[in-house]
């Protein structure tokens, strides 16, 4: 074959990040006003199941039972051991993972296709008849002082702690479990009445995706219809109150680096300016060509890494900022950090530079709904958030007609520093 | 499983391979090349890693290698290890283009400069601190190769051996390094997403096929010799728990005796029924967390276990009771149905990475380097034809004390 020698200095055609392909979706109703969302694709007969509670750290303002309960669902039942419970699970190739955030107490199982009768009564029995024996508490509460004790050590964790806590202060949001509330000597009758009481009776959703076929989604939604399903709603949450702007530090000795990280006030991904907001923050920080990073680690070589993200509860939101430094450049880094901020605020951006940060979202959109799970991921969040399922479709419509002063004004909103709640720990 | 495979090999040695997927609109491009930390030379370490950050500063005739990739919707990072580098973009596949030419134009040459490889040196002295120095056990995966590893290059990690190493590398070894290691004929590129085979190969060859072979650096990697005794390194550190550290040598990954040793590392860590969270953490309560695993390395790894101990127990009582452990479910035979869980739980977890286009890009190309992509689409065969018996025995060949390192990571008394 002859080779015609390619124009290395003429960047090829670009074609816009493409549509989200959306997977069509469906809703199913169970008893007691329970739903099943199904999102059916893929290549593979990989499925997930996430069992999402709607508590998170408010459960009945008790945030650390509540965390107990996440641990421990399946750690013994009134059938099994939580040995035994484990090796039914996993003999049938079927995995789980737990996760507790600000809003949602949820369970996530993976799991073939063709197991999916063999999984669900586990899954069940996990849910409506957990025992928690007394052993598996103590190794709980043991076991999880060992982490944290470990987690104590890193100037990020301790950064990270002192900003959160102190953002959501005197709120679930701000909550954070820590050695000292894992005294020992926790008895499993205050848990089982937590259980029976409050998650029980609470109403959870479903959220099936992957490769599975009608007749297995029949077969789920018939199951699941046959569950002791709780009723009641979660309750609302109340906004976080007020939060003192200000700096923190977190004394750690002999740490070679520090860690940094910013708080400060962002809008829910319901307001009209969201789209705006959220091509600031990334240019500000949000990705590897982001104006931070330019500065702080490619033109200085501060740091490894540093990035910003918005940190969204369903009643609160925050922009968030973290790095870890030398410790003797930390206060450079950070005055870095305000001066850049302060030319997001000052200039207005380049057309070249917002062109950039629409493509760069756009692409990290069809990234994020590629696919049956990722797409359940956005929806599980859209719900969390109370969203509808127009909201993509609309910041899509926002991105487009975004135009350099509405970013300034964004920023000019958002990023004054004496609206930041600044930790370093180090 | 998709099982659909196309490969190419230009003319200056470049291999591609393809794999098309229409359940998504992305493409991923996974670029492996064949050269990693165990290329370093003992008094010059870190400098594979520290290339791969020079990668992204600019190329002979682009400046930016991120900004063009994001205009066009992509995301890109790369990772070291000790036997190659590895570059991917995963982007919407009608501007599959931008990929190829920003790939192809780094191949070609790079924009070296001394202020650029400056700035890199500081970053990559942050990553040391902020990865293993200034992280609690951090050091252990520093000491560990140390003592396991007295010839082959994977004594010293990828990071490099010291920041020193690092700071001290000049702009010649940064070029002598890339002309002898960065070349079409050292490399391995994958194309998996929405594209049509014989299309991918026009635009690999009008990228990729201009750039000439190079000379490479290829060498005999020292073997290591045969580990003859035990080997023991006590070490004191600022940390909340006691940590103990096991390795013991084992074959290459293409051996045959790997997959009854990674296989047994799933029996006894994978999952919450793994044996030992059931029997030394949950039962006994031995140690508060650990695991197994094996390094599926190029050349002979390792099977390591590292394990936090309980404090009310000495380092030296968990050691034994890990060997009195390990000694006794070797000594019965391994039920089958625990290897049907194992291999059940390898079959689910292949299922679910088989759904990114990404894992399934590098999966494909690190085949193709070790034996061939197609291997890779076997794989479970080969853990399901090992059984019960044979598992056992291989793994008793290996877990012996002359072939063991050990490391007791104290943790400090608070005064």
């Amino acid at each position: 074959m002859s080779l015609s020698l390619p124009d290395r200095r003429k960047a090829p055609a670009l074609h816009l990040a493409s549509e989200i392909v959306l997977l069509h979706g469906s809703e199913h109703d169970l008893p007691h006003g329970s739903k099943l969302y199904a999102l059916a694709g893929g290549q593979q007969p990989a499925c997930r199941l996430d069992v999402v509670y709607s508590v998170g750290q408010g459960l009945g303002d008790k945030p650390l039972l509540s965390w107990l309960l996440s641990q421990l669902l399946g750690e013994g039942t009134r059938q099994k051991s939580a040995d035994a419970w484990h090796l039914a699970l996993e003999s049938t190739g079927a995995y789980m993972h737990r996760s507790f955030s600000g809003d949602l107490l949820q369970l996530s199982f993976y799991f073939l296709e063709a197991q999916c009768s063999a999984v669900l009564p586990l899954i069940r029995e996990a849910l409506f008849e957990s025992d928690f024996p007394q052993h598996e508490l103590d190794l709980l509460v043991h076991n999880q002082k060992a982490t944290l004790a470990q987690q104590a050590q890193k100037v990020a964790w301790q950064a990270g702690k002192k900003a959160k806590s102190l953002f959501f202060e005197g709120h679930a949001y701000g909550w954070l479990l820590t050695e000292e509330q894992l005294a020992p000597g926790f008895k499993p009758a205050a848990l089982k009445d937590w259980y029976q009481r409050e998650l029980l009776a609470l109403r959870p959703s479903f959220y099936f995706s992957g490769g599975f076929s009608p007749d297995t989604l029949k077969s789920l939604h018939a199951s699941l219809a046959e569950w002791p399903l709780g009723q009641k709603e979660a309750k609302p949450l109340v906004r976080p109150g007020t939060y003192k702007p200000g700096q923190h530090h977190v004394a750690m000795e002999n740490k070679s680096q520090a860690a940094l990280r910013v708080y400060s006030p962002a809008p829910a991904p319901s307001e009209s300016n969201y789209a705006a907001v959220h091509a600031m923050l990334t240019l500000f920080g949000g990705f590897f060509g982001s104006r931070l990073m330019k500065n702080i680690r490619e033109e200085k070589g501060l740091t490894y890494g540093i990035g910003t993200g918005f940190a969204h509860r369903r009643v609160a939101s925050a922009w968030t900022l973290a790095t870890e430094v030398n410790r003797n450049t930390l206060e450079e880094a950070l005055l870095e950090v305000q001066k850049e901020a302060r030319k997001m605020m000052e200039w207005s951006i380049s057309e070249e530079e917002l062109q950039l940060v629409k493509n760069y979202i756009a692409g990290q959109r069809a990234r994020a709904f590629d696919g049956p799970f990722l797409q359940m991921d956005q929806w599980i969040w859209r719900n969390t958030m109370e969203l509808d399922a127009t909201w993509i479709v609309k910041q899509q419509g926002d991105l487009k007609e975004l135009r350099p002063e509405d970013v300034q004004k964004a920023a000019q909103k958002y990023l004054p520093e004496d609206q930041w709640l600044v930790a370093w720990a180090g | 499983m998709n099982t659909s495979l196309h490969r190419f090999t230009l003319a200056n040695g470049l291999t591609l391979l393809v794999q098309q997927d229409f359940s998504t609109p992305m493409v991923a491009v996974n670029l492996l090349y064949k050269v990693g930390a165990r290329d370093e030379q003992p008094e010059t370490t870190g400098l594979a890693h520290l290339f791969e950050h020079l990668m992204f500063e600019g190329s002979k005739h682009i400046p930016s290698f991120d900004t063009p990739l994001q205009l066009a919707g992509g995301t890109n990072n790369a990772f070291t290890n000790n036997d190659i580098t590895n570059y991917y973009c995963l982007l919407p596949a009608a501007n599959l283009d931008t990929a190829l030419w920003l790939e192809s134009d780094r191949m070609l040459s790079l924009d070296f400069s001394q202020e650029k490889l400056d700035i890199q040196k500081k970053v990559v002295i942050e990553e040391f601190n902020q990865r293993y120095l200034n992280q609690p056990y951090g050091d252990i995966w520093l000491e560990s190769r140390k003592l396991s590893y007295k010839v082959h290059p994977y004594r010293w990690p990828t990071i490099g051996s010291t920041p020193e190493h690092v700071e001290k590398t000049t702009l010649e070894e940064i070029k002598a390094f890339y002309f002898s290691h960065y070349a079409p004929n050292n490399a391995v590129l994958s194309l998996v997403g929405p594209v049509d085979p014989q299309a991918c190969l026009k635009k690999v060859e009008h990228w990729f096929g201009p750039i000439p072979m190079r000379n490479l650096d290829k060498h005999p990697y020292p073997k290591e010799p045969l580990q003859k005794e035990p080997r023991f390194l006590a070490l004191e550190r600022d940390v909340p728990l006691d940590a103990l550290w096991m390795g013991w040598h084992m074959p290459e990954r293409t051996h045959p005796d790997y997959h009854a040793l990674d296989l047994f590392t799933d029996l006894c860590s994978a999952g919450d029924s793994g044996w030992f969270n059931r029997d030394l953490v949950r039962k006994d309560q031995v140690f508060t967390a650990g695991g197994f695993y094996v390094s599926g390395s190029h050349d002979p790894g390792q099977m390591v276990f590292s394990g936090t101990v309980r404090p009310e127990q000495s380092l030296a009582e968990a050691e034994e009771k890990l060997k009195a452990w390990l000694k006794a479910i070797l000594a019965k035979p391994i039920p089958a149905s625990e290897v049907e869980k194992a291999l059940c739980r390898l079959q689910t977890r292949e299922a679910f990475e088989q759904s990114s286009v990404q894992q399934r890009a590098l999966k494909l190309a690190w085949f193709e380097w070790i034996s061939r992509a197609e291997d890779a689409f076997t794989e479970i065969e080969r853990y399901r034809n090992i059984g019960a018996e044979k598992l056992q025995e291989t793994v008793m060949r290996y877990l012996v004390d002359t072939n063991c390192s050990i490391i007791h990571y104290k943790a400090k008394k608070k005064s």
